[in-house]
């Protein structure tokens, strides 16, 4: 169950905290960085559990339901893990098994990647700053998530299958014909 | 059995540019493993958990050593300790998982235990005769802490641990171990023998192959192997000039975007600034020092063929949600190259019981640690293999018992 009343709910406090952020000088800051992306910078997000999808302009430094057309990033996660990652409760161990078990997807440009993982610092201190001001305090109150723990792949589990498989940033084998 | 009556075929050493790898029996043998787990894992010193887990009077961690039940504890009086977590009376531990107690109390018939061993009390023995619980106490093995890890030998006789870890301990001081956080780890049970994984660590050879991710972070120019008595240490540069690297750092752009992003650690030398420094320890402790943190492979023999590989990061405290992100990146490069390795390994467990396969030949260049390895752990082994010297050299570490 979400901490998260229903999509509503996430989407009322996911809209006014990033409002928040891009009407403050942190904001003004990303403004600057996503002229460097281009003549757009639009990002996608999109959760689930409650499901909700928003975009957000960092040009403009606007933020609304639904989904903008060729976003240079969408990010797609559960809301949870939204949550706790923006309260600073995910370690990186946490967060690399999110992306590893495709429970945090991110597409889009690398260097586009590259500047939202940047923004993400100043970003993150806005949100429970916005929950405090809104009097959520039942957000602010849910449980952590057990940090420092060790993932464990038991004896019996099956065994990986990634060696050999071209990763989709490398060229293509050239063929036997072609040597 | 061979015909020497040895319970594994004989490896000679010719030199690196001359000798068979260690025969495929090395690796598949029942008797061979147990007469490591006597002779060799109950002579040495193993990684068994962090100092965190009994920073505190009462906490406790078990473990498991050289098919010894361990639990390890810090006494009311502050003193670590390492018991047996075998209770008394029928065997049953005395302790499970890890936590925090006043006092031990195994769960089969209830007798209790002091944190510094001796036994508290019991009911039912009342008609027992010639019991003495005021001499009755958990036997203890020999612990010790080197920065953030605490270590237990089941041998009374072994080294110092500060001796023990002379070798690695110049290579640790500038990564500043003691100042990192823990934040966790990955852990996997691979079907394969001990030493397969160990060989695998053993050289860089295989990376431009089983490791595209990494073979695009490296720079190949700059891989350089150093060996000692008891260890060995190999050196990878980055970044690479071409790349990107891996799944996490081609999300960032390359190497050098990441870089840009997050610098190595305070303190680093030029080298251990731009590179990776891989050290071993004789038999199984590898430490990985990165720009980036630090990260343990804690490696224990589960069975002939089973080997428990444990991961386990440490980082300078994230200062925001853009450096945890950038952790995160490298915790899910190593994931990925481990998990490359350990699928390896299993491939070739299999191929060590071929009836066609008996040993290969090293790499003189780009195998000599792995050639080293296989030097110590037959010379350490040779005087308990029926009589039937493997190797020529005299016998090494912990002095063969």
């Amino acid at each position: 169950m979400s901490h998260f009343a229903d999509a509503r709910d996430l989407e009322g406090e996911l809209i006014a905290f990033l409002a928040a952020y891009l009407a403050s000088s942190d904001g003004a800051r990303a403004r600057d960085v996503a002229r460097g992306m281009g003549e757009r910078a639009g990002l996608v997000l999109r959760t689930l559990d409650p499901q909700t999808v928003l975009s957000v302009d960092l040009l403009e430094g606007s933020v609304a339901p639904g989904a903008i057309e060729d976003p240079n990033l969408e990010v797609e996660l559960e809301a949870d893990a939204l949550h706790d990652i923006l309260l600073g409760r995910l370690d990186p161990v946490q967060i690399s098994r999110l992306v590893e078990t495709n429970r945090l997807v991110f597409s889009g440009a690398a260097s586009d990647l590259a500047a939202l993982v940047a923004l993400a610092g100043p970003l993150a201190p806005h949100y429970p700053a916005s929950l405090e001001r809104r009097g959520r305090q039942d957000l602010l109150d849910t449980p952590r998530p057990e940090s420092s723990a060790v993932w464990t792949t038991g004896p019996d589990a099956p065994m990986p299958e990634i060696i050999n498989e071209r990763r989709s940033w490398q060229r293509p084998k050239r063929s036997a014909a072609s040597v | 059995m061979t015909a020497t009556g040895s319970p594994v075929s004989a490896w000679e050493d010719l030199g690196v540019e001359r000798s068979g790898t260690l025969p495929a029996d090395w690796y598949t043998s029942p008797e061979l493993y147990a007469l490591e787990q006597e002779h060799l894992f109950r002579h040495v010193w193993q990684q068994v958990g962090r100092t965190e887990q009994v920073a505190e009077p009462g906490q406790f961690f078990t473990c498991e050593v050289a098919n010894e039940q361990v639990v390890v504890v810090r006494g009311r009086d502050g003193t670590l300790r390492a018991l047996s977590n075998v209770c008394l009376h029928r065997a049953g531990p005395v302790a499970l998982k890890c936590g925090s107690r006043k006092a031990f109390q195994c769960p089969y018939h209830g007798w209790t235990y002091e944190l510094d061993g001796r036994v508290r009390g019991m009911q039912g023995m009342e008609d027992t005769e010639g019991f003495d619980i005021g001499s009755m106490r958990l036997p203890e093995f020999r612990v010790e802490t080197w920065g953030p890890l605490v270590w237990v030998s089941i041998d009374p006789a072994v080294p110092s641990l500060s001796e023990w870890l002379a070798q690695i301990t110049p290579r640790s001081v500038n990564y500043r171990l003691d100042d990192l956080r823990y934040i966790g780890g990955r852990r996997w049970f691979i079907p394969c023998n001990w030493k397969m994984y160990v060989d695998n660590y053993m050289e860089g050879y295989h990376i431009p192959f089983i490791h595209p991710g990494l073979n695009q972070a490296l720079d190949p120019a700059i891989y350089t192997y150093e060996l000692a008595d008891w260890s060995n240490e190999q050196y990878g540069a980055e970044p690479h000039p071409r790349g990107p690297g891996s799944r996490v750092a081609s999300a960032l752009g390359s190497v050098q975007a990441f870089r840009t992003l997050k610098p190595p650690m305070e303190g680093l030398t030029e080298s251990e600034r731009n590179g990776y420094y891989f050290f071993w320890l004789f038999p199984t402790n590898t430490f990985n020092f990165m720009p980036d943190g630090f990260l343990l492979f804690t490696i224990r023999p589960v069975d002939v063929e089973m080997t428990e590989c444990t991961f386990s990061w440490w980082f300078p405290e994230a200062g925001d949600l853009t450096e945890t992100l950038l952790q995160a990146a490298v915790v899910g490069f190593g994931h990925e190259i481990n998990t490359e390795d350990l699928e390896i390994c299993m491939h070739s467990q299999k191929g060590m019981r071929s009836s066609v396969y008996h040993q290969g030949r090293y790499s003189a260049n780009q195998e000599k640690c792995l050639h080293h390895f296989h030097r110590l752990i037959t010379a350490h082994m040779a005087p308990h293999l029926g009589g039937a010297s493997t190797n020529g050299h005299a016998a090494v570490r912990g002095a063969a018992r």
